[in-house]
């Protein structure tokens, strides 16, 4: 019976940890379980591409703070977009991600993300992980900068090797709209038109 | 003699550059020369697209792997030197060290061959604009080289040095700044090589970029100095910065679903 006892809490024990990370409660297990999400999209052989377009629009949407993300890209000139024009331009920039995003799943070769830890910066919590590829390829750094948004995460940027989503999108969208003589509607029509020259060469 | 003035000029004025840049948003890159950028940009492009981009194509195609990792091994072998330097103007002996023995682990396949990083002693680049940032020199102006591509100021004087750094530019006898023809053949080759071999790795990464942006110019202009930033911090930011070095423009940052006006806004440039 001891023994019983005793294994029954090296189980309880042994078992905490896993499950605490599984769960999405601490950054950690929050970024874990994301990846683990986008795994199971990615391998997924048998959704057709609208199908796996749709799911992954579900997962950015729950997982990624579309809305914020949309408006920093934007900088100052959100404040000068009207409100036809913020709608717009956050369904564009939606539509874009998840296009561009899910026509790269087949270049997907068996890596695993691993999470090496957090820390907090300001109103973020940043995310350590690495990107290991089995067959001995080199490692790829990627942190994430998480929101809190209540008891959950949402994502906020993902930085690849020193190099940030967002801030290279806030980047190139803000020399867009300069040179499109200060209106966010040039960046609007240049999303549109890389999305359609993107559907027509894709399909 | 007249060529090292001239060098010595050029670089006095562009980190002179560094100085004294302008107004700038948070993470903006310093581009005064633009227009010249772009154009030097689009030549590059174009040669990218029908000569590069083929050739690297085919080398991906018709060379082995196994022999392809030889090539780049060789290639970062041979850069040691310029390395170690710059490790160690870095006052960085840990990583002096690291680029020293992973030299002699190398050494009898003559870098063809990389034991080291089995060993755990990774690679890792160092060059001479990377030591003058550490020295507290910013970027400068934006400058896109023809062939060779995004640079800066202070990129570019880095460059000029490491060649002086670089022992086989004193092979046979030879001053850096004056050509002599085997040694000037065998250091174009190797970038030449370097070039193929650097687009072949990033070939489906490099065209996506390319494919998916709106203005591909901007976005390389910013990857460009977002990817030196961390180079120059090693893979380690500084402590109290809280991540990477464009962490600041986050400060701006309002999460959906609460209203941007609370901040102080800033007069929009019409």
């Amino acid at each position: 019976m001891m023994f019983m006892r005793a294994f029954a809490l090296i189980v309880i024990l042994v078992a905490a940890p896993v499950m605490a990370r599984a769960e999405a409660s601490t950054p950690e297990g929050f970024i874990g379980k994301l990846a683990d999400r986008a795994l199971a999209l990615v391998t997924d052989n048998a959704s057709s591409m609208t199908e796996k377009r749709e799911q992954f629009d579900r997962l950015l949407s729950e997982t990624f703070d579309m809305e914020g993300i949309g408006r920093f890209l934007l900088g100052r000139y959100w404040r000068q977009a009207t409100p036809e024009d913020r709608e717009a331009y956050l369904k564009a920039f939606n539509e874009s991600i998840v296009y561009t995003y899910t026509a790269r799943f087949d270049e997907y070769s068996g890596q695993n993300l691993v999470v090496d830890g957090s820390r907090e910066d300001g109103q973020f919590i940043l995310v350590n992980s690495r990107l290991v590829d089995p067959k001995g390829g080199p490692e790829v750094r990627v942190e994430w900068r998480l929101i809190r948004q209540g008891d959950a995460f949402k994502v906020a940027d993902v930085v690849i090797e020193g190099v940030s989503m967002s801030v290279t999108q806030r980047q190139e969208y803000a020399s867009v709209i300069q040179s499109g003589g200060g209106e966010v509607r040039a960046l609007i029509k240049a999303l549109n038109d890389r999305m359609a020259r993107l559907k027509s060469s894709n399909s | 003699m007249r060529r090292s003035i001239l060098a010595a000029v050029l670089a006095t004025g562009l980190l002179a550059g560094c100085a004294s840049q302008g107004e700038l948003e948070r993470g903006e890159v310093y581009d005064p020369i633009e227009p010249a950028n772009r154009l030097v940009f689009a030549v590059n492009e174009t040669l990218d697209t029908f000569i590069l981009q083929p050739t690297a194509y085919v080398y991906r195609g018709t060379v082995p792997d196994p022999v392809r990792d030889m090539v780049r091994n060789f290639l970062a072998w041979l850069q040691s030197p310029v390395i170690l330097a710059n490790d160690l103007f870095q006052g960085e002996w840990k990583a002096a060290e690291n680029t020293v023995s992973r030299f002699v682990a190398n050494a009898p396949f003559f870098g063809f061959i990389d034991n080291a990083s089995g060993l755990g002693l990774e690679y890792r680049e160092e060059d001479f604009g990377q030591t003058l940032a550490t020295y507290g020199i910013g970027d400068g102006p934006y400058i896109v080289l023809p062939l060779l591509g995004p640079s800066n100021g202070r990129d570019v004087v880095g460059r000029v040095v490491d060649q002086f750094l670089d022992p086989i530019n004193y092979a046979k006898g030879g001053d850096p700044l004056d050509s002599d023809d085997d040694v000037d053949t065998f250091q174009m080759g190797r970038r030449i090589v370097g070039a193929v071999d650097f687009r072949a790795r990033n070939f489906d990464a490099i065209n996506e970029l390319k494919e998916t942006s709106v203005d591909y110019y901007a976005r390389v202009r910013t990857i460009y100095k977002q990817r030196r930033e961390a180079l120059i911090e090693n893979g380690t930011p500084p402590a109290g910065a809280g991540g990477t070095g464009s962490s600041g423009e986050f400060d701006q940052y309002v999460p959906g679903g609460q209203p941007a006006e609370r901040r102080r806004s800033s007069t929009p440039s019409s």
